[in-house]
């Protein structure tokens, strides 16, 4: 049985490149079927390009799917996976201190390689970056600019009125 | 292969990434990946993201519309008129979540528009509080109010209703339906209950819940389980976790002893959902009853809820106990007591905890006592203090609440005094002094090589410097993995919790900062946890 960790490298947007063992980017679909479907040769050294993801995202890619790497796949059946925990450990110390910018490519870069897991902690951490907050406050939390005339303002309020009863101010 | 990967991979998605401020992104994210992040967001506030801005407006309604799931818990446990729910058309849901206090709303919605609702595969039904739980009018006429609504949902597969006052007519469900949580189910549907046992049913409460049944119901717990019997449960699943709520653990036991295989029961919840509303006079005929489960030799994790009676005899297997209210006299196992490692007791008098505790204790690992009654004495805890103390010399795990009391500074010494404790959950006192605080401290960092995770209860007021302390002295608690905050969600009107939350927010987000890259967690949470240890 032979014991030698088979790597493959990977070449960012930026031109970076990282080595990283087969069994970690195997956790990202998209990387998995194309290795699968083009082959991957013993002697192949060339890099992966990820032409869509930076040097530093992909550094925090690696990050997660190495301190993941012996977790159990993730069923497909979402329905029945789905769920709001708070995330616990080693996910809630990799988002908690994530500034946006990092936290946004972070999703799009999960979504376009495939990692559910990385997918669904990262939407769930914007999802209770949103919860219990109203209109100004999320505006203050992600920078955004009221664009709305003060008609449609009060037009959209009105209808989204009944969201403030029985909730916090 | 790099050519052809370059390409391929070029090739798979539009999306560029980079680039970009947060507030841009937020608003330029795909709609695919809204999708994922509104799954995970009450329905009001879904709404009240699409009046942030035009550019997020837009991309929320689209995301909604491809949207499978909603949540309509949350914060909004009011009844909101059910024109608002016009937003559910909105979406192709999957997964519907609803508080059980507008539920009333959401099935005439659900039943007055049943082409919409046909993707629904999974419909939960959550009482938010079920210690002010509002009842609802269909209460007295379950089958009225949910049979248009239940028949507009053909492809519903998971129900789950955690509620005590909704009746889930069986009869009524959907055949698709093959896993189905109910704490309350009414009792004309007891064939159909076999029906679906044949499949998976994790959750059951064979009765209804309320006073007027009472007598009518005598024997109907006995003639579900010759049901249960015919559907041969066991020899269908005998790999299935069954948990059994149920009322009448009195009557139904015989039959448990006759029908099922105890090996084949892992788990087991009596729940004596109608006792709270029950006279004294009845509950003392409870507590003339002996409760014999020492049979059920496969049990592993018992859970007696409002459970009332003289002698309770414990299967010899379990390893995890949770008492939840109720009044027993004693405990008694056969042929000798088990060895529990986890025990959680919920009780309105102290008595009751130093029984199990006296009876139990000299195994327990993990130990979580939770006294709801409102004594007062400030001896309660010294009493308790002592019992763990002599009683649970095991014990590395303590969660320790009281409704509306604390700790003192002297307590929480003398309790760290006992042994290197792991993990702890105290109360703390929310009006605490600099020379009370500074005994904690001493307390915690008397505990410095063993302390792993600490949560500080009713922190509000000067006891929130605590957290500051705790901070400067990490370097002195090296094992310290985790520091949670926990206010009493039921001690503060909503508006002002919420105050307090902007309030002092900012000096946690500081506390935090000034600690970069240190293994210590704060958090303020508005829940209460009441789950086990």
């Amino acid at each position: 049985m032979t014991t030698s960790e088979k790597f493959v490298k990977l070449r960012s947007s930026d031109d970076k490149e990282f080595e990283v063992p087969v069994k970690i980017v195997g956790m990202s679909v998209t990387i998995k079927n194309m290795l699968e479907d083009l082959g991957l040769g013993d002697s192949d050294e060339s890099p992966i390009p990820l032409p869509n993801v930076s040097g530093s995202i992909l550094e925090k890619v690696i990050e997660y799917c190495t301190e993941h790497q012996h977790d159990d796949p993730q069923p497909d059946d979402d329905l029945a996976h789905v769920d709001n925990d708070e995330p616990e450990g080693f996910d809630a110390e990799f988002v908690r201190d994530m500034d946006q910018g990092t936290l946004f490519h972070l999703i799009l870069a999960a979504n376009f390689l495939d990692i559910k897991s990385l997918l669904d902690l990262t939407c769930k951490h914007v999802a209770s970056m949103i919860k219990n907050k109203g209109p100004q406050e999320i505006r203050d939390q992600f920078n955004i600019r009221n664009d709305f005339t003060p008609e449609e303002e009060e037009r959209v309020q009105k209808e989204n009125d009944w969201t403030n009863s029985g909730s916090n101010p | 292969m790099a050519g052809r990967l370059s390409a391929a991979l070029a090739a798979s998605t539009e999306v560029v990434i980079g680039g970009g401020s947060g507030g841009a992104l937020l608003e330029m994210l795909p709609i695919e990946l809204w999708t994922l992040i509104l799954d995970r967001l009450p329905f009001d506030a879904v709404a009240r993201l699409s009046c942030v801005s035009r550019a997020l407006r837009v991309r929320v309604i689209a995301a909604s519309q491809q949207c499978h799931r909603i949540n309509l818990v949350g914060r909004l446990i009011h009844r909101f008129p059910t024109t608002r729910l016009q937003f559910l058309l909105r979406f192709s849901l999957v997964r519907l979540e609803v508080a059980e206090s507008i539920l009333p709303d959401v099935l005439q919605f659900i039943a007055a528009h049943p082409d919409h609702f046909h993707t629904v595969q999974w419909l939960r039904i959550v009482a938010q509080d079920m210690d002010n739980l509002m009842p609802w009018p269909t209460r007295s006429r379950p089958l009225e109010a949910l049979a248009p609504a239940l028949a507009a949902l053909p492809a519903l597969e998971v129900l789950q209703a955690w509620t005590r006052s909704t009746r889930i007519p069986l009869s009524l469900v959907p055949a698709s339906v093959h896993h189905l949580h109910a704490l309350a189910v009414s009792a004309e549907s007891k064939e159909l209950i076999g029906k679906h046992l044949q499949h998976v049913i994790t959750w059951l409460v064979p009765n209804c819940a309320t006073d007027d049944h009472l007598q009518k119901q005598q024997d109907g717990p006995l003639e579900l389980f010759r049901c249960l019997d015919k559907a041969s449960l066991p020899a269908t699943r005998p790999d299935a976790p069954l948990i059994i709520v149920a009322q009448r653990y009195a009557q139904w036991q015989a039959t448990l002893q006759k029908s099922m295989h105890p090996q084949a029961l892992r788990a087991l919840t009596l729940t004596q959902t109608f006792v709270r509303e029950a006279n004294e006079q009845y509950k003392r005929v409870l507590r003339q009853r002996d409760l014999e489960l020492s049979h059920l030799c496969g049990v592993r994790y018992l859970q007696l809820d409002q459970v009332h009676a003289r002698t309770l005899y414990l299967p010899l297997g379990i390893e995890w106990l949770d008492v939840r209210g109720g009044d027993l006299s004693a405990i008694e196992g056969e042929p000798k007591l088990p060895r529990i490692s986890r025990l959680a007791i919920q009780a309105d008098r102290l008595s009751l905890v130093l029984l199990f505790l006296r009876k139990l204790g000299g195994h327990v690992m993990h130990l979580h006592v939770n006294l709801t009654g409102r004594s007062g004495e400030p001896s309660i805890f010294d009493q308790l203090l002592d019992a763990i103390h002599q009683h649970c010399p095991r014990a590395e795990t303590l969660l320790l609440r009281q409704r509306g009391q604390h700790l003192s500074g002297a307590q929480i010494e003398r309790l760290c005094r006992f042994r290197p404790w792991a993990s702890l959950c105290l109360p703390l006192a929310p009006k605490s002094s600099v020379a009370e605080r500074r005994q904690c401290m001493q307390a915690f960092q008397r505990l410095s090589s063993s302390l792993v995770h600490l949560t500080l209860v009713h922190l509000a007021g000067n006891s929130i410097d605590l957290l500051s302390d705790l901070a400067r002295a990490r370097h002195r608690m090296p094992g310290l993995h985790r520091v949670m905050a926990l206010r009493d969600s039921n001690e503060v009107p909503t508006n002002l919790r919420w105050q307090f939350y902007f309030q002092r927010w900012p000096s946690l987000v500081r506390l935090l900062r000034t600690h970069p890259g240190q293994a210590i967690e704060a958090y303020v949470t508005l829940d209460v946890t009441h789950g086990g240890v």
